[in-house]
């Protein structure tokens, strides 16, 4: 078995924390096109395990919501690491489906996935690392901003998420990062309190600085791409403005935003929701190509607002509304991403599709729930 | 017959249930496009999605269609299959003689 094991297992194994020599088990996944073998370590995820040695698993939540990760057991023995999962209403019992990201193995196992496989190429491959809290602040009544520095460097694309766990209590979650630098040593992570979710309320609970924390990623596809993509367009309620920050941080960065303009819509209820307004502000004195707006839900904007803000535009109302009347006939070359509660992503994306006529590869999206 | 055509809004959604089959019906002016229910990518029912009655759009991942010919567009990789239909005398009528499945490979 040794042999097998890559240099990146070796890497990965010292961020995970198992007790002792970590064991580990032999997947085959029968693809349409051909057969991957990997190895899972004790208490990893198949969905982690297939992803960092780069085989490209579907999937998009990567939590246990969406139902993309999931393949047919054909063999083995596997536990169900959360058997309520949202996504679990996908699942087809007839051909023993699973969620790959909600499955580890307790011996060598056959899942068969009718797709194409393709190969992620070596850097842009996940993996498992620790990483520690430096700073931890509320930003608004339910949202807090972490700064966890880590092991080792990581570059991921302007979008990107990654999961997090702690020892300390079950499950994990994703988390959109907020920065965007290649190489960076410290993540900054925005983190809506969500009632009953475990390792939300850890952290909400008392100050977790100087804990540790297991992160997996990068991940996913909903990124910022510099080579094709020209005007921005960004659409986001609560924490969602973390990849929009990233993404338009990055944008800034490279010079995008010299020859392409940006929109960012943020939708919140009410000013006391809001946060990192003076980031945007300073983004958009910068950047004369940017503009934001500011959608409040529950409240009109007042002067005060208005006065202390004043790079902002503030507007009363839902912000894909409000996105849908300031960018009317505004969408020449434009790439939308759009992140947030799943009603506010599915009401933008209407509004994208059905108003503005925007080509559907044209829009990039996150739900969380 | 599975309805009448008044009952289908004009370039709406529709799911109904013929012989113990979901078809999913879409309406443009004075004709009627029938489908099976579930998207071919990964089984989301499409009466969830959006049309703006040239265009149907799955909104799991926003793979699309031609609503007159069921043939991709944008992002989708397969094409949807169709039922015939026909209208006659304001009555909409399928042809469902076996039900039409995808394979999901």
């Amino acid at each position: 078995m040794r042999q097998i094991y890559s240099r990146d297992f070796d890497m990965d194994l010292a961020g995970i924390d198992f007790d002792g020599p970590a064991a580990s088990h032999q997947v085959q996944l029968r693809a349409k096109d051909k057969t991957a073998v990997f190895d899972v370590l004790d208490g990893e995820t198949v969905l982690c395990a297939g992803l960092r040695q780069g085989v490209s698993l579907p999937y998009e939540c990567a939590t246990g919501t969406c139902g993309s990760c999931r393949a047919g057991l054909v063999e083995g023995d596997v536990l169900n690491l959360w058997p309520e999962a949202p996504g679990s209403t996908f699942l087809r019992s007839n051909r023993a489906e699973r969620l790959l990201c909600q499955t580890a193995v307790n011996g060598n196992c056959l899942f068969e996935l009718p797709r194409s496989l393709k190969k992620i190429a070596e850097a842009d491959r996940p993996s498992h690392r620790t990483g520690r809290i430096a700073q931890s602040s509320l930003l608004a009544r339910d949202i807090m901003y972490l700064r966890i520095q880590l092991s080792d460097t990581l570059t991921f694309a302007a979008g990107q998420f990654l999961l997090m766990r702690t020892e300390a209590v079950k499950g994990q979650r994703s988390y959109s990062l907020a920065n965007s630098e290649n190489d960076v040593s410290e993540l900054e992570i925005v983190i809506k309190r969500k009632s009953g979710g475990a390792l939300t309320e850890w952290l909400f609970s008392a100050d977790r600085v100087g804990e540790e924390v297991r992160i997996f990623g990068p991940i996913g596809a909903s990124v910022f791409d510099p080579t094709s993509d020209r005007n921005l367009l960004c659409i986001v309620g609560g924490s969602g403005l973390a990849g929009a920050m990233a993404i338009l941080s990055r944008a800034a960065a490279m010079g995008h935003l010299e020859h392409n303009s940006a929109e960012l819509f943020f939708g919140v209820r009410t000013m006391q929701d809001g946060f990192f307004f003076d980031r945007i502000s300073e983004l958009v004195r910068d950047f004369p190509n940017l503009r934001a707006t500011i959608a409040l839900s529950d409240e009109v904007p007042s002067l005060d607002h208005t006065s202390r803000f004043q790079d902002l535009q503030f507007r009363h109302g839902l912000v894909h509304e409000v996105a849908r009347d300031e960018m009317r006939g505004r969408y020449k070359e434009t790439t939308a991403f759009l992140a947030g509660p799943p009603p506010m992503v599915e009401a933008a994306i209407r509004v994208l599709l059905m108003d503005a006529k925007l080509p559907a590869r044209n829009i990039r999206y996150d739900k969380f729930s | 017959m599975v309805c009448k055509l008044s009952e289908l809004s004009d370039g709406e959604l529709h799911e109904m249930a013929v012989d113990g089959m979901k078809i999913l019906l879409v309406r443009t002016d004075e004709r009627v496009f029938a489908y099976p229910p579930l998207c071919p990518h990964m089984e989301e029912p499409l009466v969830n999605g959006l049309c703006d009655g040239e265009t149907l759009t799955c909104a799991k991942h926003l793979w699309q269609w031609s609503v007159s010919t069921g043939e991709a567009e944008g992002p989708a990789e397969k094409p949807l299959l169709m039922y015939d239909t026909k209208i006659e005398q304001e009555a909409v009528y399928i042809r469902a003689d076996t039900e039409l499945q995808y394979d999901y490979d």
